[in-house]
């Protein structure tokens, strides 16, 4: 099946070097995370942590619950402003940025699949996918299309015209997997579902974000429990009470 | 790579044999193909194993082949081998015996003797996600060949789940409480019960307690 194309392929896509560069790209990574530490009210939940992620690479983040997996995931996709460290994505340090620009980076060049259900309630499945294409101004109906490919290309076609409340846990995961890989992004953070879905509908969706994203090449943080998800990773990072336990060369 | 451990070869010939006359080749070849992950049943063995099963009267010479090349001789399953077979089927396997994997005896002496523990889990933690993801890209030439190599991934997975239970007992002398690492394989209980959880009365928050014992 050949890829749908990406919004560059449409007609009114403004150019993708919006933001300026306030740091250069590290040779080779898009992410880099330097003692990033972060804590809420009463718990530390990230105690010095170190991440970088090259170009083309799929690192999968693991570790018990609560370890500060998806405080991690948060930080270095903009999501949240850690108290401590530095953020560098795709050449842009994340702490510099106003939260209207993390947001516009996060929308046009990120791709991100959280943890609990992050559908916009109000719209249907179709809707969802393309809604950050429809935010940057693509014309409707060329985003719809492309919304639909990436829907089928992820086996989330028949429930199109579905509201979120509608779904099954499953297809709702399908659908945000599909409205993170809608607009080509270069990196793709996503947030293993859990509860929602059993292991092996799980796995199939996980298993379909990670062949899509090596397909493009692009790069993947992904966040998991599950151990046969993390062997699909090129490198496990393993986090353990708030800072790297281990780290894993798989590939 | 033995993915096929403790298999009685005898019960595999027998159960190939159950599908029509053969001769040795067409055994090995059927048994390489069943356990396409496993180790090549070696022609020797074929041979021997058909002389036994001979012997017990659970085998018999249906002919002899000789169509230009060398003789072959085919055997055939006879009714006392039906009988052997369905009633080996029809047994449950036996549970593979805790304590006695070098997994364990590893993971055992690390703990036991404060030998880096910590180093050792992340090793082998390693080694096994990298078996892992090997074995998943293995082309599968059929649904049960699948099925093999997704027994041989289970077992992986729960090693790995087993490590992180081992992980959880490591502490700064490296003392720990193997004992009941190894309850833990004799229940099977590779559940989601790490002593990391964040709950100050978690029934499993007791690494420090274990490590003062
Ligand atoms: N919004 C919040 N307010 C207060 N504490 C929080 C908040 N989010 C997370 N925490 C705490 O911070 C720690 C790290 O949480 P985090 O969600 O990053 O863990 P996790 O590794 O993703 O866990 P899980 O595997 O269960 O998803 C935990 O102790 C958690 O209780
Ligand atoms: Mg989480």
């Amino acid at each position: 099946m050949t890829p749908p194309s990406t919004p560059g392929d449409l007609p009114g896509t403004p150019p993708p070097d919006h933001l300026a560069a306030t740091v250069p790209v590290p040779a080779g990574a898009v992410l880099e995370a330097h003692g990033v530490q972060h804590a809420y009210r009463r718990t530390v939940a990230l105690r010095g942590v170190d991440l970088r992620v090259d170009a083309g690479e799929v690192v999968a983040v693991t570790g018990p619950s609560g370890c500060g997996k998806s405080t991690l995931l948060h930080a270095a996709a903009g999501l949240l402003v850690p108290q401590a460290g530095t953020v560098t994505l795709l050449g842009r340090d994340l702490a510099r940025l106003t939260e209207d620009e993390r947001a516009l980076l996060r929308r046009r060049e990120v791709g991100i699949v959280l943890q609990f259900g992050q559908l916009v309630p109000e719209l249907t499945a179709v809707d969802n996918v393309a809604l950050p294409l429809l935010l940057d101004g693509h014309p409707a109906d060329g985003a719809r299309r492309l919304a639909l490919d990436w829907l089928e290309r992820c086996g989330a076609e028949d429930v199109a015209a579905t509201m979120p409340s509608d779904m099954s846990g499953g297809e709702a995961q399908r659908v945000a997997v599909a409205r993170a890989l809608v607009t080509g992004p270069s990196v793709v953070f996503a947030d293993e579902p859990t509860g929602s879905l059993d292991t092996l509908a799980g796995r199939q969706v996980l298993g379909l974000l990670v062949a899509a994203v090596r397909e493009r090449g692009a790069s993947l943080v992904i966040v998991t429990h599950d151990n046969t998800v993390a062997a699909r990773s090129d490198r496990e990072v393993r986090l353990v009470d708030g800072t790297v336990a281990s780290e894993a060369v798989l590939r | 790579m033995c993915i096929v451990i403790g298999m009685s070869t005898a019960d595999v010939v027998l159960a190939l044999l159950s599908r029509g006359p053969a001769h040795g080749y067409d055994l090995k070849r059927g048994h390489d193909t069943w356990f396409d992950q496993g180790r090549p049943l070696a022609f020797g063995q074929v041979y021997a194993t058909l002389a036994r099963l001979e012997r017990d009267g659970l085998a018999a010479v249906a002919h002899t082949e000789t169509g230009g090349g060398p003789e072959r001789t085919v055997y055939e399953i006879t009714p006392a081998g039906r009988a052997r077979l369905a009633a080996w089927v029809a047994e449950p396997a036996e549970p593979a015996a805790p304590g006695a994997d070098e997994l364990i005896r590893k993971t055992v002496a690390a703990l036991r003797l404060g030998l880096d523990p910590a180093g050792f889990v992340a090793r082998q933690r390693a080694a096994h996600l990298r078996r892992m993801r090997a074995l998943e890209q293995t082309p599968a030439t059929d649904p049960t060949s699948r099925l093999v190599v997704e027994h041989a991934v289970a077992h992986l997975d729960a090693d790995l789940r087993w490590l992180e239970v081992a992980a959880g007992y490591v502490s700064t002398d490296g003392a720990a409480a193997p004992v009941q690492l190894l309850h833990h394989v004799a229940a099977g209980d590779h559940s989601d019960d790490s002593p990391d959880d964040q709950s100050d009365d978690s029934p499993d928050d007791h690494s420090d307690d274990r490590s003062r014992a």
